[in-house]
């Protein structure tokens, strides 16, 4: 079987990027939470941990549908990719999540502190405790670093498609 | 823990629309499938109504003329208050005072971070706001 996640984007989430989540309802009403720590499992097994108070239209949402899709943006150089896949479980977070919330915290302060922005005062705004962990399998991964080919898939197990078409620009 | 719920666009967000902490969106496919990205540019048309900057025909573009509800998350750079608005896909405009004074800005946006030949205006969606939820009301520097 194919890896999906492999060591380039266990990386990318390694480098402390901005991060987001997205679920729908039954009726196709999307979701968007923001996500405050990332790593990578066993291939294609991506844990992400929530606000578990700002994030109680998404839980249900993933849990009734187990549709997940996630976003991780680097601070520095924009590169971006987009994960799509399935709800596995969630749980609250425990000393190990919390601990790598603490470590995601930290490191993201030190990045934003280097253009500007209140670290403190900005992590406060969105890792509100408690946490909870969400896991879900993921299938398909597209580049969205802002370039011309913006959105295409670059790793999953179905057929290779592009999220986006891009036009000429000139 | 309760979120205030508000009906319109409060002034104090106007701060959060100007870039400077990227805003994340997202949509969903008629065939259940959300999608999740940043964008470059949200822009206060009234206090019902945003303009989100279309510069690929990308799934998101798709998505809404499809399935018009979306969900944005912005943060003020100023007091780090976060919102998350739900809002619905209204139109696009090609042309006119907003298109125009959008793409002004988008230029601006691409020289400053060297993304010129990529980021350019195709045209200024406008989406109707149907609720904004007060994530963290913000904080004062010490």
């Amino acid at each position: 079987m194919n890896q999906v996640l492999t060591e380039h984007y266990a990386k990318h989430l390694e480098s402390v990027p901005g991060m987001y989540a997205g679920s729908r309802d039954s009726s196709l009403v999307p979701e968007v939470v923001r996500a405050v720590g990332a790593w990578a499992v066993d291939g294609d097994i991506l844990n992400f941990l929530v606000s578990t108070n700002l994030s109680t239209k998404f839980l249900a949402n993933i849990r009734d549908n187990k549709e997940v899709t996630f976003v991780a943006a680097n601070v520095m150089g924009y590169e971006t990719f987009q994960y799509k896949g399935k709800y596995i479980s969630d749980s609250p977070a425990d000393e190990s999540d919390n601990n790598i919330h603490n470590q995601y915290a930290k490191g993201f302060g030190e990045l934003v502190a280097q253009i500007g922005i209140d670290a403190d005062r900005y992590t406060k705004s969105h890792s509100i405790p408690p946490f909870t962990r969400v896991t879900f399998k993921v299938s398909e991964i597209f580049d969205q670093s802002p370039k011309i080919k913006a959105g295409e898939q670059v790793s999953g197990i179905q057929n290779k498609r592009e999220d986006s078409t891009p036009i000429l620009m000139k | 823990m309760s979120i205030e719920n508000l009906k319109t666009i409060p002034s104090n967000m106007m701060p959060a629309l100007q870039g400077i902490i990227p805003t994340c969106m997202t949509t969903c496919s008629t065939d259940g499938i959300p999608n999740v990205t940043y964008i470059s540019q949200v822009w206060y048309v009234d206090e019902k109504h945003l303009a989100i900057s279309c510069q690929f025909f990308n799934k998101t573009t798709r998505n809404v003329r499809a399935n018009p509800p979306a969900a944005v998350i912005t943060t003020c750079p100023e007091t780090f208050a976060m919102w998350r608005v739900h809002m619905r896909f209204s139109r696009s405009e090609t042309s006119g005072r907003l298109y125009e004074d959008m793409a002004t800005q988008l230029e601006a946006i691409a020289s400053m971070v060297g993304m010129q030949d990529v980021f350019r205006l195709i045209s200024a969606d406008v989406y109707e706001v149907d609720s904004v939820e007060v994530l963290y009301p913000g904080s004062k520097a010490v």
